[in-house]
């Protein structure tokens, strides 16, 4: 063990928090700074004390050896001070919290690594934001409390724009704000969030709909219930966008929805507003910043999480372009001009092109559109995929399609072989194309040379062919293995028999993945890994297979989108005990078995490009 | 060619202080001091705000800036701390004051050879000047294995000396300008609510835009951390 003395700089009386660089003694008295690596005797260390460079702690921090040469950071929290809850670390959220300690009313907390400390320095501003938010504005000392909070993030675009708007001398404040954010990415946000924070209560935003489907003036009830209804599904999808740009948000139990407060006599003008009365500040907030995002994604700016989110797009289609005669156009938040409405349907294929074509195992499940539409599902974990029966991206009738016309109980819910082919645009959303399907006979035998990948959502595995025979009435046999088939076929019984064969194509997968004459059809558009996966990842990066768990977390959360528990990573361990272990003699390190490291092999395989985050981590 | 810059590091009761040196320029201390007497026992002709190549002397500290060369006056640069010679760098604190005098004359050198002299000592490649910046002990045993004018001493390969026997130091008489020549500059963190307060009062309309300008030039975390940001920066 080694021990944490000190850390860099002052730390006044009247200051609620202060962190730095540690000041580590090492087992032959030396004392080393734990971000520059420089050493000083003991000697020098109380004349830097003395003159003020150093803060030398109450008690020292013990610290495991292996962590000696991270950079880490120390936090000190003066336990006595009011709203000094706000700054202590969620323990089982927060990775990279390395030690901790209690000395009198002072807290401390010593962070594995910068990364570690600007999760958690973020978290503590989204905190203090939405706190301060949610109060009324002329509560006494919330300037205060967002002083207190860019202590620890002196460049939160959210707490300098909260520290405007409560300065009594906003001009120079602003100043200042714009100043420290010049060189910062949060500029931006912090404009936006200004923006919505003086916001007065007449401001309001209007969606404005001419000729087609409001010619003469008004709307159609069915149609205005079509228009709102898509409008609020949109505003559903975009609330993870607007959360992951202000964090503050990410507290808020629920977003508001877009208020509707006028519709303009004998027009389809639909304007809506941003102020309720009696409603806390954080609702006008979230009403604005919500809207504002809407402006831009009808501006043609698409999250880049959502360009290939079908149900998210037709819903836009369904807003942007009700018919082909609808003009739209939006009025911007504090702006008096209308402006038109960009938006690009994905639903041309000859924009498009084609990605892979696939032959696997599937069944129906569903048709609409008096059977123009079938939904088939290849994978338990996978959504349907919706695909025409009428044509096929050459608009050629799909072979075998017209038996589903004639008689669909014969395929719904049954073992199909399927050739999809898929096409994918410039902005990487796709569709799915039906080119021939059917059903097996008694006696009969396909291959099956696509399977669903067990590693990676929406990826197709391409090992060794598969050879599906259909055995009796009810059964079928692949790999060496067996399932039943009820006859006739239930939605439960359909489900029960493609989880049975998607354990079958696992093993195959996991079993032949490291060949050299495999490959993945991957996905048209790669999700993050899962919380295991990311875990897995991590471990196999490392020469010997093993961490120290908050190392562990830390690296973790620097390849994740959100922040991986602490508990969350124990109950991986727990559940997953075939692909990781926790070592014998050491309950803080974690193992990868080498079941596990063949998974995240075969992940590297699938999704090469991950290698580059984890070179980083 | 690495990109060097000095460093200067102090510390301050008062805000105001600091903003003084940062959008003005530093200036020695008006009271005795020991770098005062150092400078009285070398026979330093001025006294003098002092930086330090690539870091900071100390290993920890309050406040520091960085600074680009370019801009900066003509000095005088040493490839050791000056003030160690009087009392920790050996054998050198064991000579007479005068001896201490002569030796420190014939290692410095104007800051208008920095280019030259860096050639010699660290070097310029890399990982030479990577080396440098790490602290670690050069590979000579002195200044002398570089320099012929230079009297032996086993400076640098005295096994008690550290980082101050072989910094490259540069001494400013009177004073040192700081706004033109700024970079970046970092403090502890628990200062910061004092900076925001400071920055807020400024109504000098002539002051506020070197406020201002002085504000983005902030890294947070600290020197230790500004050194670490810098450090890649002067590798390039």
């Amino acid at each position: 063990m080694t021990q944490i003395i000190g850390l860099e700089g002052r730390w006044p009386d009247d200051v609620l928090v202060a962190w730095g660089a540690a000041a580590l003694l090492l087992d032959d008295g030396m004392i080393r700074n734990t971000i520059t690596g420089a050493v000083l005797p003991q000697s020098d260390w109380h004349r830097l004390i003395q003159h003020g460079h150093a803060y030398s702690l109450p008690e020292p921090i013990p610290i495991r050896l292996e962590y000696t040469y991270k950079k880490m950071l120390v936090v000190g929290i003066r336990g006595d001070r009011k709203s000094h809850d706000l700054f202590l670390p969620d323990t089982g959220r927060t990775g990279g919290i390395v030690a901790s300690k209690r000395s009198r009313r002072l807290l401390f907390y010593v962070f594995m690594d910068r990364d570690s400390f600007d999760s958690y320095s973020g978290e503590v501003a989204a905190s203090i934001a939405w706190n301060v938010l949610k109060q009324k504005p002329d509560e006494p000392n919330l300037l205060e409390l967002v002083t207190a909070g860019l202590l620890i993030a002196p460049i939160d675009a959210q707490l300098h724009a909260l520290r405007v708007v409560l300065s009594t001398n906003r001009e120079r404040t602003l100043a200042v704000a714009r100043a420290i954010l010049s060189k910062s990415t949060g500029i931006q946000l912090f404009e936006g969030l200004l923006r919505a924070l003086d916001a007065d209560q007449d401001v309001d935003y209007w969606i404005n709909y001419h000729d087609g489907i409001a010619e003469g003036g008004g709307l159609d009830v069915d149609t205005a219930v079509k228009q709102l209804g898509a409008l609020s599904k949109i505003q559903k999808r975009l609330i993870p966008i607007l959360q992951s740009l202000y964090p503050f948000l990410q507290s808020e139990e629920s977003i508001p929805s877009y208020r509707l407060r006028q519709l303009k006599a004998a027009s389809a003008d639909l304007g809506f507003g941003v102020s309720l009365e009696g409603r806390p500040l954080i609702d006008r907030v979230a009403r604005y910043l919500e809207i504002q995002l809407l402006q831009e994604v009808l501006r043609g700016n698409l999250p880049k999480e959502l360009t290939d989110d079908r149900e998210f797009l037709e819903d836009l289609h369904q807003l942007c372009r009700p018919s082909p005669e609808t003009t739209v156009r939006q009025r911007p938040l504090q702006k008096s001009e209308d402006e038109a409405v960009v938006f690009e349907p994905f639903d041309e294929p000859t924009t498009a092109r084609h990605d892979t074509t696939i032959r696997a195992l599937c069944y129906i499940e569903g048709a609409y559109k008096q059977l123009r539409r079938i939904e088939v599902r290849l994978g338990p974990e996978m959504g349907a995929i919706v695909v025409s029966t009428e044509k096929t991206a050459n608009d050629s009738t799909p072979a075998g399609a017209h038996l589903i016309q004639q008689d669909p109980s014969r395929f719904l819910f049954r073992p199909s072989l399927v050739y999809l082919d898929r096409y994918v645009d410039d902005q990487s959303r796709y569709r799915w194309y039906l080119s021939s399907i059917d059903v097996l006979s008694e006696g009969e035998s396909v291959e099956i040379v696509d399977t669903p990948s067990a590693i990676v959502s929406g990826a197709f595995f391409r090992g060794p062919v598969m050879r599906l025979e259909k055995t009796g009435l009810t059964e079928y046999a692949v790999g060496g293995a067996t399932f039943q088939v009820a006859d006739p076929p239930t939605p439960a019984g359909a489900r029960q028999w493609l989880q049975r064969f998607s354990q079958i194509s696992a093993r195959h997968e996991l079993e032949h993945g490291l060949l050299d004459d495999v490959s993945w059809c991957p996905p048209a558009k790669v999700r993050p890994p899962s919380a295991l996966m990311r875990i897995l990842l991590v471990l196999n990066h490392t020469a010997d297979g093993r961490l120290l768990l908050p190392e562990l977390i830390s690296r973790v959360n620097r390849i994740a989108e959100a922040h991986v528990r602490r508990g969350n990573t124990r109950r991986e361990l727990k559940n997953n005990p075939e692909l990781v272990t926790i070592d014998m003699e050491d309950d803080e390190v974690i193992c990868i078995t080498d079941l596990g490291r063949r998974h995240a092999q075969i992940y590297l395989r699938i999704v090469p490009e991950i290698a580059g985050d984890l070179a980083s981590t | 060619m690495p990109n060097p810059l000095w460093f200067h590091a102090f510390s301050r009761e008062a805000i105001t202080d600091y903003f003084d040196v940062l959008c003005t320029s530093a200036r020695p201390a008006p009271h005795m001091t020991t770098t005062k007497q150092c400078e009285l026992d070398l026979g330093v002709a001025s006294t003098s705000v002092y930086c330090y190549l690539g870091r900071t002397l100390e290993e920890f500290g309050d406040f520091a800036v960085a600074l680009r060369p370019t801009p900066l006056p003509d000095a005088m640069m040493t490839p050791f701390d000056s003030g160690g010679l009087i009392a920790n760098i050996r054998p050198i604190c064991s000579w007479s004051n005068v001896e201490k005098s002569a030796y420190l004359t014939a290692c410095s050198w104007s800051t208008v050879e920095l280019r030259n002299l860096l050639q010699q000592y660290p070097g310029i490649t890399p990982e030479e000047f990577r080396r440098y910046l790490d602290g670690e002990r050069p590979l000579h045993p002195g200044p002398h294995a570089l320099w012929g004018t230079v009297p032996e001493a086993m400076i640098w390969s005295e096994i008690s000396n550290t980082w101050r026997a072989w910094a490259w130091e540069g001494r400013w008489a009177n004073e040192l300008p700081i706004h033109a020549a700024l970079v970046a500059w970092s403090c502890a963190p628990a200062r910061y609510a004092s900076i925001l307060a400071y920055a807020d009062a400024v109504s000098d309309p002539a002051l506020q835009p070197l406020v201002d300008r002085t504000l983005s030039l902030y890294v947070p975390g600290g020197v230790a951390h500004l050194l670490d940001r810098l450090k890649q920066e002067q590798l390039r």
